[in-house]
């Protein structure tokens, strides 16, 4: 891997952090598969590019783009507490709906944007995305383990690991369950806004992958470091991104294994499903060889 | 006080499996009153409690508090008003979350929950105190998991989670039934202290005769749906736990 590979990874990394950061949320803190994500992430960049192009303040566009992945989380969440739908199924449903209202958004499957002005040309450096990129992650960071450490966030995280007393000490578990979805859906389209400004144009299918791969970043991440300390699994996700994102570089880049671009949501799906087996194979083994003992 | 008034519960309306529960029930709790619940299975204690925290809805009949109508009041909108110590230690708390994170939690029921941090150096130092007050050598381990706790300490932690707050109505539902016998004397003892000391209406089912005469100022067997007695103080002391098993 060469400089510029390591660098291009550790973009993405801290691009994805924030979408890590969102699929932490859902599927660790409040314990709600949410699979909106798919559609959220486009939705923001949809958002931000056309928005952009019509000449709007990219801060505005990027601005209003979280505000669009929030409604969306919302709609996810409103579907399940109100209607009792299945989380899953209620995901599903949102995500499915975005793919056509991203293309309304857009009016074409994608734009481009590479003359407008976007939060990153202000500064002309060499590595100013780069730069920028990490004041950003970092400040949602802190203001992510803010939140989870104040009275509303920790009674979030009280309904994720105990929604059937959660009622008794006041907590509303709909109300809680919004919260989330709406903040991490928010998070994943900033996340889509800032990788269409970074890379230049959004597309429809962009979404593709994006709970995966941020389940894979969360699992990455653990690995590392198992804690329940809330800054320790924030640092942990933003941390488990990046990893993520290098060992797919070299793994593409590798003559050896002689894999494509393409084969990135395979290679992913398969680390996330080793990353679920593992465990279990151990468990199996030692059983094994205990037993032959 | 509390009034339940000619109250009707039936689960699965409309299903063949229907069964009614509550007929016309009748009760009131005067404030200060700590009463025991006793009686056999289906007798409805458990349903009795969930129609207080607002768990079931009652399908005819009204429950009101000091006078305000409280009977479509979600269990998390009435939970400003009474605390809880459920049966199953592992259940009534949080195991993935410190006891002081659990203690913050307690302490912010059925307040608004702001942006503001959930722990200081000042309410930990409230709440050594309060653990400190039950001597079980709790007061060291605040930012020791839940989880950690043997179910004997989670529960005392649990009473300690309920008193925390003012409440009108204290509901402890057969609490010390999952402990051993030294446990379950402590954590009586301790139920009973805090109630006397902080002057609390409680309502405490039971499995156990002595303990149901033993604890409180009043009585209530119940039997098949109904209050079938209802002992008061002076009716209680001349009663034996063997009397009691005669009215279910």
């Amino acid at each position: 891997m060469n400089s510029i590979q390591f660098l291009g990874a550790l973009e993405l990394g801290l691009l994805y952090a924030l979408v890590t950061l969102g699929v932490y949320l859902t599927f660790r803190i409040i314990n709600f598969p949410d699979l909106t994500v798919d559609g959220s992430f486009p939705l923001g960049a949809a958002v931000a590019a056309s928005l952009i192009v019509k000449d709007v303040n990219p801060y505005l566009a990027t601005f209003v783009a979280t505000l669009a992945g929030t409604l969306a989380g919302l709609i996810t969440g409103y579907l399940h507490v109100r209607w009792k739908i299945l989380g899953l199924l209620a995901g599903i449903l949102t995500m499915t709906a975005l793919y056509s209202i991203n293309l309304r958004i857009m009016n074409k499957p994608n734009i481009a944007l590479l003359s407008e002005p976007t939060i990153f040309s202000f500064s002309e450096g060499s590595h100013s995305t780069l730069i920028i990129l990490t004041v950003i992650v970092l400040l949602i960071g802190l203001l992510l383990y803010k939140f989870l450490t104040s009275q509303l966030g920790l009674a979030l995280r009280a309904t994720g690991i105990n929604p059937r007393v959660s009622p008794s000490y006041g907590i509303n578990i709909g109300a809680m369950t919004l919260t989330g979805l709406a903040l991490s859906n928010a998070l994943v389209a900033f996340s889509g806004a800032l990788f269409a400004q970074a890379h230049g144009f959004a597309d429809i299918s962009m979404g593709t992958g994006t709970l995966i791969t941020g389940l894979a970043s969360v699992i990455v991440g653990e690995s590392l470091f198992r804690h329940s300390r809330i800054l320790i699994g924030i640092a942990c996700c933003v941390i488990g991104s990046i990893l993520y994102r290098m060992v797919i570089a070299i793994a593409l880049n590798s003559q050896v294994v002689g894999l494509q671009a393409s084969d990135l949501n395979l290679i992913t799906s398969i680390l996330v499903i080793l990353a679920m087996l593992i465990p279990q194979l151990r468990q199996t083994i030692t059983k094994k060889i205990r037993q032959n003992i | 006080m509390i009034e339940l008034n000619n109250i009707s519960v039936t689960f699965g309306k409309g299903t063949p499996l229907e069964c009614s529960v509550f007929k016309q029930l009748n009760l009131k709790i005067q404030p200060g009153e700590f009463i025991t619940v006793i009686g056999g299975n289906g007798a409805g204690k458990s349903t009795l409690m969930n129609l207080i925290s607002g768990e079931i809805t009652p399908d005819k009949g009204s429950i009101t508090l000091d006078h305000t109508q409280v009977t479509r009041w979600p269990a998390e909108k009435r939970a400003q008003f009474l605390s809880r110590v459920f049966q199953d230690p592992l259940l009534g708390s949080y195991a993935d979350l410190t006891i002081e994170e659990n203690l913050s939690l307690a302490l912010s029921r059925g307040k608004k929950r702001g942006l503001k941090t959930a722990l200081s150096s000042q309410l930990s130092a409230h709440f050594k105190e309060r653990l400190a007050d039950i001597g079980i050598g709790l007061e060291n381990r605040l930012s020791d998991k839940m989880g950690l706790l043997s179910g004997g300490q989670r529960q005392a932690v649990s009473l300690v989670m309920a008193t925390l707050q003012p409440s009108k109505i204290l509901l402890l539902d057969e609490h010390t039934a999952a402990l051993d016998p030294k446990m379950e004397n402590l954590i009586l003892e301790l139920t009973k202290r805090l109630i006397t000391e902080k002057n609390l209406t409680a309502l405490m089912i039971t499995h156990c005769m002595s303990q149901a005469l033993r604890m409180g100022t009043r009585t209530l067997v119940m039997h098949q749906g109904k209050i079938a007695r209802d002992l008061l103080e002076n009716e209680r002391n001349t009663l034996e736990p063997k009397d009691l098993i005669a009215f279910f």
